[in-house]
């Protein structure tokens, strides 16, 4: 049985296939490669881990002691990352790192940023990736360039995202106002801008759906909102239980069709974006998620928090359920 | 010998030695890596022997081949004979390689040349390549995942946009663009080959044979009508269409006389295959290519010479009853023509035979034309089927029972009535032996065919008159008015100084049936010429009312052009709308009470412009029904407006944005009516009062400039008017922050605070540059107000819920955000007073933790804030009042006694309250100013903006747990 396509009923019976407790310190952040099935995550304990998704197992396990980790995120090579440091940021401006995993080795640092990188991702398309820190500034950057290519100053929190198609990237800054640049050209300015009315909290977190007709924006109030991606329109929102103390992550499933979020109660739940209703509530098992993230390429997610989760579609359940239903 | 050699004197250069070359060699690979570093012009191409590939033009320029020649080493030998009789097999195949040499196989690197199937403009095969290489991984892979997990749940997107965009709209593949014509003259063709086929069975081979060569004959028209059978298809099955003549490809002589063609085919198909009868028939079941054409005879100006020629205007033209009259240049050509041609005969066609070889050009008179010449073709007699009916129509018939033949009479009786009698007459003739013909004649089934005819014919004619009509259409491209009409759609009227009013009109309320009534039936008051005219001092005025009324009551197509009002402020065109609005309604209940409105209506606009009272209170109050009626009322309209392309679509597409740089477009006019429109009665009115005051506000400060309180309350009408459209250039909205903590509680702008976010930037430009520093920072007053209803446990409106659409939530919050009528605020004033009074000292005095003081400090101070607004609110209605009262005094009409009278009790009681409320303010404001440094930072957190409708779904969605998260106290207020 293979699976074309992602329903209710399949998401609805999502269940924890996987856990990893082995952790120090709670998981700062998870990414996905974008087409081998490998995940990394970084932790608080200063460790990078990675994982094979397929059999769900640990290969690799590194310590950043002297720069910590904290964003993670690979780059188009598998074996390797780009990583942000936690310490030393004011002494050496090391905020960045390009490691390679296969032999534990920094290729490069990518000094500039003065203080902790909240926001990390790399473009689909070529070398760049893009950092947005809480000096107030987000940074472009290429791999094989150890300087900086530009810099946005702005208010606020940065957050930054690019879209599928590495085209164009959205920075969300103060006040809800996400600017949309042209990834060539970023220089002349944003070409668009949309007003995130109504919620004042700051946005944590920006994904295009891979169709780019949406943008999934999670504030720091645990509010989630689906915006249409051309004209900035709310298509809708899901409000969720605060978490004060972390951020929390949503995600778009691969066919854009529902979004998953965790909540500060300890849930976690999913919308079906064009039917606006939820379509599952799950008990996370390991309390308030931190880290959200939906496999590129799999009918799989992971969630973290001071624990790894691999959450899998139930295949006893489903079949259960389409019995029932038939 | 040594010394001896020094004698020796040398000419020449000396002939080098292989070793010196091979040393030569070795030095140019040496010197290859400095070459490097030389400049240009002195480096030095050599090929791999190391000899130089350049030489100066003097010395060979590029040398090539063996020295430069085409010889080798041997010498130049031309390949010698080697007989192939023995090794005959041998067959050289070519390969690609032969064609290629050395440098270019070195470029290949090792990989073959391989054909590929697609043209893989956009990498089509690379991820074609992917993905089949992801499947193999597939295989090797183990998967602890339960099931094969879905590895492609985004598959790479395999066609083009322009391929999925044709698929969307019903294309499919194989298949051509072209839609296919459905008409009734296809119809009418089938109907005919199937009575053929029908005949064709019963006839035997020799009819069949007929249609045969009808169908293989039957040049252009055939093509055509099998090109619209098979339309749909792409690619045609084969060509059915030879080209027999002479012509050039592609050259037509019947283009611009198509006419003339079935003549044309006829002569020819006849004179190629002597089958005179069938030929007759063709042509006359042959379908016309449009209602235009009749089927008319005639030959090419190049055919008159024919000798069979003749025979047609004998036999077949006479019997046809035509007769043809050149045009007087063919006449020249051809009598010229057959000057030439007489002696020879042979010549080619169009070619003349020089008469004589010494080229003494014979000069020839020109033809004297006759007297009684026209130059036009006349028919003698008009074509049948475009004849009048106006015979009695035939009896119903039952068909007989014989299905053949009932559906050779359809079939027969179709071409009749296409073709016209004479093609009946023909077949008369021609089967009068034939027993399936008899019909004709009179013999069984003779009713059913006449009536038959008699159908066809009618249909026909029906046609006729439709198909005169459409192509006109067609040629020209269709504009919006064409759509419309096709549509049924009454444009709109620009000038609409139609004959006064009829007043005993009787009021018809329309329900829409259908939807044609929609677009074109008014409703009650659609025609303005019947309604009062309540603006008859000010005739454009009147005219913008009449169009309102036309849009709002009227479907059909309009331009967003707001047209007449252009030159109106956005503030003035608004309240305008509002004036019009209640007039309309006004109108509307006056015809539904049977009443002379003028009166009236005069009152209503004036009660609206008071702001504070319902509009409609003088009147008997709109019952459920009448607002059952009113909501019927909206009608289906369509307009035309410029559409943009959104910049990032424009990006995704990698084209320049053509909009780029340009202003946004105006706000559509009619947004906000709609939203209106769609409201119930409550809300509307609450959404108009808001409106009407904001727009009385700038009305009534243009009157007075002096006052300064004035000029920041009309800034604020305005911007709340741009607030209340949806989507407004958000980066104005950027541009333009401001600091709301100053814009509230400064002593500079004490008036600020109105229900929206207030934008004092208009007013302090100091202060806009300063807020584009302090971006962001924006507030939403209605956030301070729910929290505050909240607090004072007030009933505040329910939001709809989360999920809802924009337009609906931003309703009920523009209602939340003017909660209360007038009458209801005065006692939530004193309310407010109260409660504010009893915390004030709490706040005051507060001895405990500054965190606790702070959060209470911040509810006084919201507090403080809305009664400020309250106050000024108060006042500013209160000169308001005042300038209105005057201005109706100076347009002569009087003020309403009543009102005025309620005003002043009013405005009596709230100028306590407001004075109470500023001594409040004082205090609050010494309080804050020690708070400032503590609070400050705080409030800048607290940034939103108001302009974003969409901003209205979070807060409605906060609502549902903000009465927990509202008294969690001073850690998270709003949120």
């Amino acid at each position: 049985m293979s699976i074309t396509e992602l329903d209710d009923s399949m998401v609805h019976s999502m269940a924890v296939g996987a856990a990893f407790t082995d952790y120090g310190g709670s998981i700062t952040s998870l990414d996905f490669h974008r087409t081998e099935d490998l995940l990394v995550t970084a932790s608080e304990d200063d460790s990078v881990r990675l994982y094979s998704i397929v059999d769900a197992t640990l290969l690799k396990t590194m310590y950043h002691k002297k720069h910590g980790t904290d964003r993670i995120c690979f780059t188009h090579h598998p074996s390797s990352i780009i990583c942000s440091s936690r310490y030393n940021l004011e002494t050496t401006n090391e905020s960045l790192r390009y490691l390679s995993m296969y032999d534990n080795r920094c290729l490069r640092y990518f000094k500039g940023h003065k203080k902790r990188v909240v926001s990390l991702c790399m473009s689909p398309i070529d070398d760049s990736f893009m950092s947005g820190s809480i000096d107030h500034s987000v940074r472009i950057w290429d791999l094989r360039v150890n300087a900086c290519q530009g810099i946005l100053r702005l208010r606020g929190r940065p957050t930054v995202a690019y879209d599928q198609q590495g085209l164009v990237f959205a920075v969300a800054m103060e006040g809800g106002a996400i600017k949309l640049f042209d990834s060539r050209s970023y220089d002349k300015g944003p070409f668009d801008t949309f007003l995130v009315g109504g919620d004042t909290a700051e946005v944590c977190d920006i994904k295009f759906s891979n169709d780019g007709k949406s943008m999934l924006l999670s504030t720091t109030s645990n509010n989630v909102y689906i915006l249409d991606a051309y004209c900035g329109d709310k298509r809708c929102g899901f409000s969720l239980e605060p978490s004060p103390s972390l951020t929390t992550e949503a995600t778009f499933t691969p066919d854009g069709k529902y979004v998953i979020s965790g909540s500060g109660d300890g849930t976690l739940h999913a919308w079906n974006v064009y039917m606006r209703n939820e379509v599952a509530c799950w008990n996370s098992y390991i309390g308030s998620t931190a880290c959200l993230k939906w496999a590129p390429r799999r009918a799989m997610f992971a969630a973290a928090s001071t624990a790894l989760t691999f959450w899998i579609p139930n295949h006893s359940k489903l079949n259960d359920s389409a019995g029932a239903e038939d | 010998m040594e010394s001896n050699e020094e004698d020796f004197v040398f000419y020449g250069t000396p002939i080098e030695r292989e070793e010196d070359t091979s040393s030569r060699k070795r030095k140019v690979i040496a010197a290859a890596g400095n070459l490097r570093s030389l400049p240009a012009w002195k480096q030095e191409v050599t090929d791999e022997e190391g000899r130089r590939r350049f030489h100066g033009a003097f010395t060979g320029g590029f040398s090539a081949g063996y020295y430069n020649t085409a010889g080798s080493k041997e010498g130049w030998r031309p390949q010698t004979f080697t007989s192939s009789r023995k090794n005959r097999a041998e067959v050289n195949k070519q390969s690609i390689y032969n064609f290629l040499d050395e440098d270019d196989i070195k470029d290949m690197g090792g990989q073959p040349l391989e054909t590929s199937l697609k043209f893989d403009t956009f990498g089509f095969t690379a991820t074609e390549v992917a993905r089949k290489q992801a499947e193999r991984e597939l295989k090797n892979r183990s998967s602890t995942i339960p099931g094969p997990v879905p590895d492609e749940l985004v598959v790479p997107a395999s066609s083009s946009i322009g391929a999925k965009l044709l698929l969307k709209m019903g294309w499919r593949r194989g298949h051509s663009i072209k839609e296919t014509q459905a008409t009734s003259l296809h119809d009418a063709r089938r109907e005919a080959r199937k009575a053929l086929l029908a005949f064709s069975v019963n006839d035997g081979g020799k009819s069949l044979s007929h249609t045969e060569i009808n169908q293989s004959d039957t040049g252009d028209s055939t093509g055509k009508e099998n090109e619209s059978t098979f339309s749909s298809q792409s690619t045609p099955s084969f060509v059915l269409n030879p080209k027999l003549d002479l012509y050039g490809l592609g050259y037509d002589p019947f283009k611009h006389a198509p006419e003339f063609q079935e003549r044309k085919m006829l002569h020819e198909s006849r004179s190629n295959l002597g089958v005179k009868r069938s030929v007759l028939m063709k042509g006359g079941h042959l379908p016309q290519n449009s209602g235009k054409y009749a089927p008319g005879f005639g030959i090419g100006a190049l055919e008159e010479l024919d000798v069979e020629d003749e025979d047609i205007y004998t036999s077949d033209l006479g019997l046809l009853g035509t007769e043809i009259e050149e045009d007087e240049p063919s006449r020249i050509i051809t009598i010229d023509d057959k000057l030439t041609l007489e002696g020879t005969k042979k010549g080619l066609l169009g070619f003349k035979v020089a008469s004589s070889s010494d080229y003494t050009l014979k000069r020839f008179q020109p033809p004297t034309i006759p007297p009684d010449y026209k130059p036009v073709h006349k028919f003698t007699s008009p074509l049948e089927t475009m004849e009048t009916f106006l015979e009695q129509p035939p009896p119903e018939v039952p068909p007989p029972e014989d299905g053949n033949s009932r559906l050779l009479i359809e079939g027969f009786a179709n071409l009749v009535a296409r073709c016209g009698r004479l093609f009946e007459d023909l077949s008369k003739e021609k089967n009068k032996s034939n027993p399936l013909f008899s019909f004709l004649i009179g013999g069984s089934g003779h009713g059913y065919y006449a009536r038959k005819l008699w159908e066809a014919k009618s249909r026909r004619s029906d046609q006729g008159k439709t198909v005169s009509v459409e192509p006109a259409i067609s040629d020209q491209r269709m504009t919006a008015g064409t759509r419309g009409k096709i549509l049924g759609e009454r444009p709109l009227e620009r000038s609409s100084n139609e004959s006064p009013k009829s007043a005993n009109t009787t009021p018809v309320v329309h329900f829409q049936s259908n939807l044609s009534d929609t677009f074109t039936n008014s409703a009650a008051l659609a025609d303005s010429s019947e309604c009062p005219k309540p603006f008859k001092e000010d005739p454009p005025k009147q005219t913008r009312f009449e169009l309102f009324l036309k849009e709002k009551y009227q479907g059909g197509l309009r331009t967003t052009s707001y047209s007449g009002a252009d030159k109106l402020s956005e503030a003035e065109r608004a309240r305008e709308r509002l004036d019009f609005e209640s007039a309309a309604e006004t109108i509307t209940k006056e015809k539904w009470n049977k009443k002379d409105g003028l009166q009236t209506i005069r009152q209503n606009i004036e009660f609206s412009r008071y702001g504070d009272e319902h509009f409609v209170s003088g009147l008997t109050h709109g019952s459920s029904q009448d607002d059952v009626k009113l909501a019927d009322k909206i009608l289906p309209k369509r307009e035309e407006f410029q559409w943009r392309p959104s910049p990032l679509l424009c990006k995704r597409f990698d084209i320049v944005d053509p909009f780029m740089g340009k202003p946004p477009p105006a706000p559509r006019p009619r947004s906000k009516m709609e939203a209106l429109a769609f409201t119930t009665d409550s809300i509307m009115d609450a959404k108009n009062e808001a409106i009407i005051t904001g727009n009385q506000k700038s009305s009534s400060s243009a009157a007075n400039k002096d006052s300064s309180a004035n000029s920041i309350s009309e800034a604020q009408g305005d911007m709340k008017l741009a607030a209340e459209q949806p989507n407004t250039d958000p980066s104005t909205s950027v541009a333009r922050p401001v600091d709301l903590y100053k814009a509230i509680f400064s002593d500079d702008s004490d008036d600020d605070g109105d229900d929206e976010l207030n934008f004092s930037s208009e007013v302090e430009p100091e202060k806009a540059s300063k807020g584009a520093n302090t971006t962001l920072n924006r507030l939403i007053a209605g956030d301070f107000l729910e929290s505050l209803g909240k607090e004072l446990g007030l009933e505040v409106p329910e939001a709809p819920s989360f999920l809802d659409k924009a337009n609906s939530t931003r309703l009920a919050s523009s209602t939340h955000v003017k909660p209360a009528p007038a009458l209801e605020t005065e006692h939530l004033n004193d309310k407010e007073a109260r409660l504010h009074e009893s915390r004030i000292p709490e706040t005051a005095g507060a001895g405990s933790p500054i965190k606790a003081c702070n959060s209470r400090a911040r509810t006084a101070s919201i507090f403080s804030g809305d009664h400020i607004r309250d106050a000024d609110k108060k006042e500013r209605k209160h000169s308001r009042k005042h300038r209105s009262r005057s201005s109706n005094r100076r347009s002569g009409s009087e003020t309403d006694s009543s009102s005025g009278r309620g005003y002043h009790d009013r405005s009596r009681s709230e100028k306590k309250a407001s004075e109470s409320k500023r001594e409040h303010k004082k205090r609050v404001e010494k309080h804050e100013k020690r708070k400032k440094s503590g609070s400050c930072s705080r409030y800048s957190s607290y940034g939103s903006d108001s302009e974003d409708d969409g901003r209205r779904i979070g807060k409605s969605g906060d609502r549902r747990r903000h009465s927990s998260g509202s008294k969690s106290g001073g850690g998270r207020k709003h949120r």
